[in-house]
C-alpha cells in the first residue's frame, strides 16, 4: 500500500482493497464511515430479518478505531461533558453570589466567608494534566459550546491545568 | 526592564499597569504554579502589562522563570492576569486617538501576569504533534 496521508488517501484505499478482495459478498449495502483518523468500508453480507452481518475493511490511525468501537471515545466525550456542565454552575454560583454581595443581600464578610468555607462550591478545580488525545477530544466538544474563546475558557471548563496546555502549545 | 513576547513568558509585580482592548473578568480560581486563589482576568489583542513595583514578597517554589525586575512588560494577543484579590478591579475605557477604544488598568495588588497561546493556533499545533507520532503499523500491516 502506498503510503496514506489524507481521509480521501483512506477512502480510496479501502475500496481498492475492497474490489481485489471481495468476490461473493452482496454488495447491495455499502455503508462508509470517516473520521479525520479511522475510515470504514462495509459490506452488508446477510440479514435474516433480526440479525445484519458484515464485511469491513477498516484503514485506521493507531487505536483510533477499537476506541470508537468500544465506545471509549463515547464514554469519555460524555464524562467530559458532564464536568464541563458542573464546572460552569461553580462558575454561575460564584457570580450570583458576587452579585449577592454587590447589592448587599450578604455583607463582605459572609461573601469571603462563604468561599473559605465551601470553595469546592465557588472555585472550579483546575489541575489535570491532560493527554494530547483527550486535548484534542476537548477541543473538538468546544466548538459546539458557547464562549470558549481562550485557553483558560478551556481549562475552566474541563478542569484542565492552564499551565500544563500552554506547556503542550511550545512543544 | 525587559520585553517578553513568547507564550509562557510571566511577570510578578507588587503594581501592574497595562492595557488591553478587552479586560474581561473571568471569576475566582487557583494560580496553577503557586496554587492560591486570585481573580482572573483575560487580555486580548495588542495587550500589554508592565511592571511598575516590584514584588518582594515571598517567591513560591516554581516560580524562578517569572520576571520581576521594574519595567518588565508582557506584550501578547492573550495574555492572563491572576491578580491576589477576590474583588473586580476598576478599568478605565480610553478613546486612542486614531485607533480602536482600550481598557487600561493600573493594579495595585500582586498581580501573575502569563503570555498565553492563542486557543485558534492550539489545534492545529496538536494535530502537528499527533502527525509526527502516528504509528503507520496498523495501516501498513492491511
Amino acid at each position: 500500500m502506498s503510503d496514506i496521508k489524507t481521509k480521501t488517501d483512506y477512502s480510496m484505499q479501502a475500496s481498492e482493497y475492497w474490489q481485489a478482495k471481495d468476490t461473493n459478498a452482496n454488495k447491495a449495502t455499502v455503508i462508509t464511515y470517516m473520521s479525520d483518523s479511522c475510515c470504514m468500508v462495509a459490506q452488508e453480507i446477510s440479514d435474516n430479518g433480526e440479525q445484519s452481518s458484515y464485511n469491513a475493511i477498516v484503514l485506521t490511525k493507531n487505536n483510533d478505531f477499537f476506541d470508537l468501537l468500544s465506545g471509549k471515545v463515547y464514554r469519555e466525550s460524555i464524562e467530559m461533558l458532564i464536568k464541563a456542565i458542573n464546572n460552569r454552575t461553580i462558575e454561575r454560583d460564584y457570580f450570583r453570589l458576587y452579585c449577592d454581595m454587590l447589592d448587599k443581600t450578604i455583607s463582605e464578610e459572609d461573601f469571603d466567608k462563604m468561599i473559605d468555607d465551601n470553595e469546592s462550591d465557588y472555585v472550579v478545580d483546575e489541575s489535570e494534566i491532560p493527554s494530547v488525545g483527550k486535548l484534542k477530544l476537548a477541543l473538538e466538544l468546544s466548538k459546539y459550546i458557547k464562549s470558549v474563546y481562550s485557553v483558560n475558557d478551556l481549562s475552566s471548563l474541563f478542569s484542565f491545568n492552564p499551565e500544563s496546555i500552554n506547556k503542550l502549545a511550545i512543544e | 526592564m525587559t520585553k517578553l513576547i513568547n507564550i509562557n513568558d510571566t511577570i510578578d509585580a507588587e503594581h501592574t499597569d497595562g492595557e488591553a482592548r478587552k479586560f474581561l473578568w473571568k471569576g475566582l480560581k487557583i494560580h496553577p504554579q503557586i496554587k492560591k486563589q486570585m481573580t482572573l482576568y483575560e487580555c486580548d489583542w495588542n495587550s500589554y502589562a508592565e511592571i511598575v513595583k516590584e514584588y518582594e514578597g515571598e517567591q513560591e517554589e516554581g516560580t524562578d522563570h517569572f520576571n520581576r525586575s521594574l519595567g518588565d512588560r508582557l506584550e501578547a494577543d492573550a495574555i492572563s492576569v491572576y491578580i491576589d484579590t477576590r474583588r473586580k478591579i476598576k478599568s478605565d475605557v480610553v478613546n486612542n486617538s486614531g485607533r480602536h477604544k482600550v481598557q487600561e488598568f493600573k493594579i495595585r495588588n500582586r498581580c501573575i501576569a502569563t503570555i498565553k497561546a492563542p486557543l485558534r493556533n492550539l489545534l492545529k499545533h496538536l494535530s502537528s504533534i499527533a502527525e509526527e507520532n502516528d504509528g503507520k503499523e496498523s495501516i501498513e500491516n492491511l
